[in-house]
Parts: C-alpha cells; structure tokens; sequence
C-alpha cells in the first residue's frame, strides 16, 4: 500500500511534534526526571515515528528507530541506568532521528556513512561489547502477521460431569449450575445417556455440557466449582476452539476432555479476583493530560481568514467615510450601528489572530539543539536557560525567527561564552550559561539572548572598525555606539574577524533579518559579565493600531505602540542647538525633534514647531524623540500591506495601508526615522536625550 | 447492515491511515487517540469490532482491553490489536486479557479488511 501524500504530510508534521516531544523529555532525563512517565513518554515518541516510518517504507529511519528503541526500553525496564554519557548519547540519537526524519521529508538522502556510523553509536551505547553492526529493518516486509486468538474469557465450553458418590457426599449440582449461569448467558445441556432405567437414584449418573457466554476469566468458573470439587470432572474450554461444537445437539457423549481437569486441583481463589480487575476509574487520570478540544486546520485557511478580516477592517473604514461624506453619520442609530461594526470587526480580528499566534516554545525548544552542537564545535561548554516560553507570536514571525535565532545562539557561543579554562581563571563556573527570554512589551514581542560570557571587547571591535575604514581613527565614541559598530555591513566579514568569529554569522546578516520582520534588534555588553542582543518585534504582521497623522501634505500612518505621549508645543518650549536640529523641552528634558516631513524628504528644514505637534515616541533603545507632523486626524486599525518585496527596505517606512477613502498611505517605523541630516551615519544611535541644565 | 470500528491509536498518521483504509472498506469508523479516549468514545460508538494500538499515553492498549473486557458495552466486541511489537510474551498477555486477533504494522489494507471482515463474521 502507497500511502496517500496527504498522509505523508501528517507524518511529517506529527513527527515533528513527536521531535519535540522526544527532545523535550530528553532534557528531562538530562535534569535527572528518569521517572517512568519521562521513560514512556519519549520511548512511545521514538515508536511512534517508527511505526508511521514503517507506513511509508522508510527503511533507514525505521531501523534506527528501533535501535533507539531497544535503548529506551533497556532503561524503561530498569536494566540500564541513565547517566551522563547515557543522556548525550540519547540526545544525539535524537538528533540523527531529526535529521533522517528531514531527509525522508526533502527527499535529500543523509549520507549512508553518516547514517552508519550514528547507528553504529547507538548500537554500541546499548551493547558496548557488540562489534557486529548491521541496519537491521525489522518491518521492512512483514506483512500480516495475524494470530488468531481465542476469544478467552469470552465463551466456555464446559464439561461437567459430578461423581456417582457426589449426591451422597452432599452436593447438589443444580446449585452449581446455577451459580454457573449466574456468571453470563449460559446454554446448558444434560447428558442423561448415562442413565439406566436401574438407576441408583442415589447415585449421580448426569452429566451437563454448558456454553457459558461470560465476562470472567476461567479462575472466575472454576471457582464455582471449589465445592463439589473431589466429586467432579471439569473440563473448561475456550469455545473458539471447538467451532463446530453445536451445543444444542451434543451428538455422543461428550469425547473426554483431552486434558481432564480435576477439581480437586485446588482452584485459583476466586474472592480475589475482583480486586485485581481493572475499572475505567475517570478519577484515576492524570490532570496533567487532560484532553484537548482541539482541531487541525490547514494554515492556508487560516491565513485566508486572517486576510479577509483585514479586508473587513479597511472596508468598514470606507463605510465609516462614505457615511460621513453623505451628511448622515450624524443619526444617532447610524453612528451606534457603525460603532458596533467597528467593534465587531475589531473583535474578530483579534480573534483571528489569536488563531495563529502560538507560544514560542517550540521554537525556543529547537534552540538547545543548536547551543549544544555550537559549544561542541567551539569545545566549549554551554547550557540553555529559556523563559517566558509560553509567550505567544503569530506563526508567520515565529516560523521566520529561526534562522535568526540560530546565528544569535551560535554568536552567543562562539564570542561570548569563553573557553572552560578562561572562565574557571575568572571565577567562574565552567558551564555557561545562554538564557533565552520572551515577553511582550507594550504590543510587541520581546526576546533577549543573553550569555555571562565575556562581553565585547570594545577595543578590538574599535580598532578592526578602523581598519576597516568604518570609522575615523579620532572618532569619539560611547561604549554603546562602539558596540552598535558590529552590525554595521563589513565589519564582521573582515578577514581577521572571521577567525574569531568561527561559524557565527555576521551580525549585520541578522539585523538585515530582524528588520525583515519589522523587528529591530540591540545589544548591550558589560566587560566579564557578558552580551544580551535584544530584538523586538511586531506581533502580528498584518495588522496593527495606528495614529493617522499628517506632515507635509502627506497622510501617514504611526505605529500607537510606539507612542508615548503627544503635545503642542508653545513658542518657548522649542530651541536650537548649534546645529539645525531642534530640541523640544518637556518636563524638564530636552528631546531631539525629528520633522517627519524633512526626514521623509516632503519638505526642507526647517520649519517652526509652533502650530505644529510633537508626537512622542520611544525607541527600543530608550531614546525617546519627538516627531514634528502638522496634525493629527484618527486613531484606527489599519491593516499592514508590505512595501519590501515591491521597493526593499526603505529606512523610515515600516509598510503601506490603505486608508478608508482607497489611499494608501505609509506606516512610519519611527525608530528608523532619522533627522534628515542624520541620514549618512545610520549606524550611530541617536544619543540618549541631554538633561535640561 | 454496515460494520462499526472503533480504532484506536496515539498516532495521528496511524489513525488518518486507518481511517482511510476503513472507509474505503465501508466501515462506519471511529476513531480515538488513547485507551481513555476509546472508553470516552464506546458508548457513541457502539463498535462492532476494536482496532487497537498497545503503546500509548494514559492508557496503553492492554489497559484499554481489560477496561473494555470489563465493562458492559462492548464486552464481547472482538478487539484486534495492531502494533509493530512482535514479542510473544505480549500476544500471550494479549490473549490472556481477551485480545481477538494480532496484527502487526505496518499493515496492508487489503488483508487488514479481510481479517476484520472474517473476525466480525465469527
């Protein structure tokens, strides 16, 4: 049988999940939980993949499996005792398994040698006396291998024939039988062949052939014989293998049972039995795996649905405005039908959403993989803290934050986590630690890659930014600027910096990746006690809320999220320092004012801030600035289309929406957004903003 | 009249293969993803015969035949077990517990109709 390829589709994304799965209680097993539920857990993992793997006649991946298998069950069954080279065994077979299980999915073959060897390792973990390694496939072609079996405990035949001295010993097998057809739906049928018509009536010449049709197992029967035993012949069958017998029409006496019983064998106990018999209790289940009301459904539906409510969004906008322009949104019912409408539609947008956003944790979990194979490489060693897991992201950012992901943790490992030697020399543990952390802030999803490696070396990256010819040689520079140097393109892809930097990609590859996103990404770095490299992002990437400004004539769209406060600012509220840049004072601080209008090239500077407004924003690094528009006209949901596929990145413009009236206007990423003058020098922040003498 | 199964595996690949076997086959199929979840399912179901899985979560596939031998819904409901164990201690334990049949996976769905078809027709 060929399976279907939807089937193989199932396969695959189960055996990701059960990847997970397998790897999650793997570190379990790591962190010293070898219980039996952790033990059942990831062998029944393992054996679940080979089984569908067997489905789809991936023979490689099965006798792997099985392999694996045969490990888990030695520890399941308490024959091997789980320790340390035990556990990284277990976790590279996990891997292999990840990688045969992509292989069969890209239909790209792993190497044969690379296959050999890995099963070779495992074979060896179990039996490190074994020599002989073959890829045995056990299920390659068995076929059906059906047994079958008796319905046992189902349906008895049973032959019961009393002694003649049985009636004066005091029985009264009619009880017996009673009791017998008690148990379930009996047929019963007397052998009275036996009868003379001299019989003794003292003696007891019956004989009875019962079917009984019965729930209990054999000990259950024959324990209603306990009495009359030493004054019986009892002969209990499974019915199934007598198929002809035709109770109703015993045609002889019954042939002697091939192996009489006798009663006096002393019969299993019978006030035993119930006890160990097992009940469905619903009480008995563990909580912690109390069933999911879920459902799978294809993301292309999804992602559709997603679609058409943004669509909803922007046409009850174009409602709204045609309503407004016929005069009649006065009418108190047409103004509260249309905001019903804006709350529903907002409603289902929201839901919508929360459809596609899933916890980080898969992802996050996918990272120790990396950290661990990375400090291998590098000979260093590293452990992966992760918080904030179940903090949720729409799919579409968390399935494009892998790769960056991966590069910060390889980053983090081979330039912030020092060498065992180095680390134990500054007093600190051998083992370092990467902590990976998720959490949202003010409607953007934070996650932080931090290491208590050694930090940046600030000279160095000084002098190689010079040589480079990135910065000049007097350049007067704040720890942090010196730090924001590594994103700069060409700075890593120096020679002499490729050397250090091993396997890690260059950082201004992940910025390029992260403001794909429309994420924007930090770092921060203390000599000794080490790096955090801090990226934000948007939740969603198809909708957000945003305030409709206008600056030159232009209609544009600011993200609200990034919104601190607004103000008008009076005549004496603004000054200039030295350069054309002004600088608005609020509460005492004095922040840079960025003209939206000449930043975007609408309009030359300058222009007076008064009449005009300052939009406050805060940026991810804490500088907070003001954006100069000339009004502000509504505050709505406006549905994300992207610019970057048609025009690339443009620094300043996060993407486009179309407004209500079938304009498009630009949504601004207002970190991006920089004084017209600034423009050459992006790779400098902004400076944090000066106190107010 | 058409043939109710009641297949249980934790396999999502295993219940979907299963599910299409079956249903080409013309069975009314249900399908259940562990022991608890088949007890949860029984009375629905009303199988006429139980396709069942031995490794699974909460309740494995041995805990799920006795459970069902048990009861009084399907008490006499033949119950195949498919599994890719092959060891004979578990099919004696299989028997023991009132299993019906032995099929080992992967399966060829020509031949597991049939057996359903001839171990329904006893």
């Amino acid at each position: 049988m060929a399976p279907p390829t939807d089937l193989r589709a199932i396969f695959f994304e189960e055996a990701e999940e059960l990847l997970i799965a397998l790897d999650a209680g793997l570190r379990r097993i790591e962190s010293g939980d070898a219980g039996g539920e952790t033990v059942n857990a990831v062998f029944r993992a393992v054996h679940s993949i080979k089984g569908g793997a067997a489905a789809f006649g991936f023979a490689n991946l099965v006798g792997f499996a099985h392999s694996f298998e045969s490990l888990l069950d030695d520890i399941r069954s308490g024959e091997r005792v789980v320790d340390a080279p035990l556990v990284a065994a277990l976790l590279d077979a996990s891997y292999h398994l990840a990688d045969m299980v992509n292989a069969e999915r890209s239909e790209t073959p792993l190497d044969p040698a690379v296959m050999q060897h890995a099963h070779e390792v495992l074979v060896a973990t179990r039996d490190p006396a074994s020599q002989r390694i073959s890829i045995e496939v056990p299920f390659a072609a068995v076929p059906m291998d059906f047994v079958p079996l008796p319905l046992a405990g189902r349906i008895f035949d049973i032959d019961f024939a009393p002694h003649a001295d049985a009636f004066a010993a005091g029985h009264e097998p009619s009880l017996v039988l009673r009791d017998l057809c008690a148990l379930g739906k009996a047929q019963v049928v007397l052998d009275a062949s036996a009868l003379t018509a001299d019989f003794d009536p003292a003696q007891c010449r019956l004989r009875w052939q019962i079917r009984l049709e019965t729930d209990r197992d054999e000990a259950d029967l024959r324990a209603v014989f306990d009495f009359i035993a030493g004054h019986c012949d009892l002969a209990i069958r499974d019915a199934v293998q007598h198929p002809s017998g035709d109770v109703s029409a015993p045609a002889a006496p019954p042939p002697l049972p091939a192996s009489p019983v006798r009663a006096e064998t002393p019969a299993p106990r019978s006030d035993v039995r119930p006890e160990t018999r097992p009940e469905p209790r619903p009480e008995t289940r563990p909580e912690a795996q109390a069933p999911r009301a879920t459902i799978r459904v294809d993301v292309d539906r999804v992602d559709r649905l997603v679609n058409v409510a943004g669509e909803l969004v922007i046409h009850h906008a174009m409602l709204a405005e045609a309503i407004l322009r016929s005069g009649k949104r006065a009418e108190t019912d047409v103004d509260r039908s249309l905001d019903q409408l804006k709350q529903l539609s907002r409603q289902i947008q929201d839901s919508v959403m929360a459809i596609r956003a899933q916890p980080v944790k898969p992802l996050f979990d996918r990272m120790h993989r990396i950290l661990r194979e990375a400090a291998s490489v590098a000979g260093k060693q590293a452990r992966l803290v992760i918080e904030g897991e179940t903090t949720e992201v729409d799919r579409t950012i968390i399935e494009r934050l892998a790769d960056p992901l991966t590069h910060m943790i390889r980053n983090s490992v081979d330039h912030g986590i020092e060498k065992p030697a180095a680390r134990r020399a500054a007093g600190k543990p051998e083992t370092g630690v990467v902590t990976i952390q998720a959490a949202h802030r003010s409607g953007r999803v934070v996650i932080t890659l931090s290491d208590d490696g050694g930090g940046i070396d600030r000279d160095r990256v000084r002098q190689v930014a010079i040589n480079r010819g990135l910065i000049a040689p007097t350049a007067d520079l704040s720890p942090s600027e010196v730090d924001a140097l590594l994103f700069l393109p060409g700075f890593s892809t120096a020679a002499e910096v490729s050397a250090l930097s091993g396997r890690g990609v260059g950082m201004d590859v992940l910025r390029s990746e992260i403001t794909a996103l429309g994420g924007r990404i930090s770092i921060a770095s203390q000599p000794g006690k080490g790096t955090a490299l801090t990226i934000s992002l948007p939740l969603t990437l198809a909708v957000m809320d945003g305030m409709v400004v206008e600056a030159a004539g232009q209609v544009l769209i600011l993200p609200v999220s990034s919104i601190v406060e607004t103000l008008r600012p009076d005549g004496s509220a603004g000054h200039r320092l030295g350069l054309a840049d002004p600088v608005v004072e609020l509460r005492g601080i004095c922040l840079p004012v960025i003209d939206v209008g000449a930043a975007l090239g609408f309009r030359d500077m300058p222009v007076d801030l008064a009449g005009r407004i300052c939009v406050v924003v805060e940026r991810d690094d804490k500088n907070t600035v003001a954006l100069l528009v000339d009004a502000i006209h509504d505050q709505r949901q406006v549905v994300i289309k992207s610019l970057e596929d048609n025009y690339g990145h443009i620094p300043g413009i996060a993407a486009a929406t179309v407004l209500g009236d079938g304009s498009v206007a630009l949504i601004l990423d207002p970190v991006e957004l920089l004084p017209s003058r600034s423009l050459r020098k992006p790779a400098v922040p902004a400076r944090t903003p000066i106190a107010a003498e | 009249m058409t043939l109710r199964v009641l297949a249980v595996d934790d396999s999502l690949t295993m219940r979907e293969m299963l599910r299409a076997a079956l249903s080409a086959a013309g069975f009314d199929v249900t399908l259940a993803e562990d022991g608890l979840d088949a007890l949860d399912r029984l009375a629905e179901a009303a199988p006429d015969l139980i396709v069942t899985d031995l490794n699974m979560p909460r309740m494995d596939g041995f805990g799920f035949i006795e459970a069902v031998r048990a009861g009084d819904t399907a008490a006499r409901v033949p119950i195949l077990i498919l599994t890719t164990e092959t060891g004979a201690k578990l099919k004696d334990r299989a028997r023991a517990i009132g299993a019906t049949g032995w099929i080992t996976k992967p399966f060829d769905e020509g031949s597991l109709v049939a057996t359903i078809n001839r171990v329904a027709a006893v």
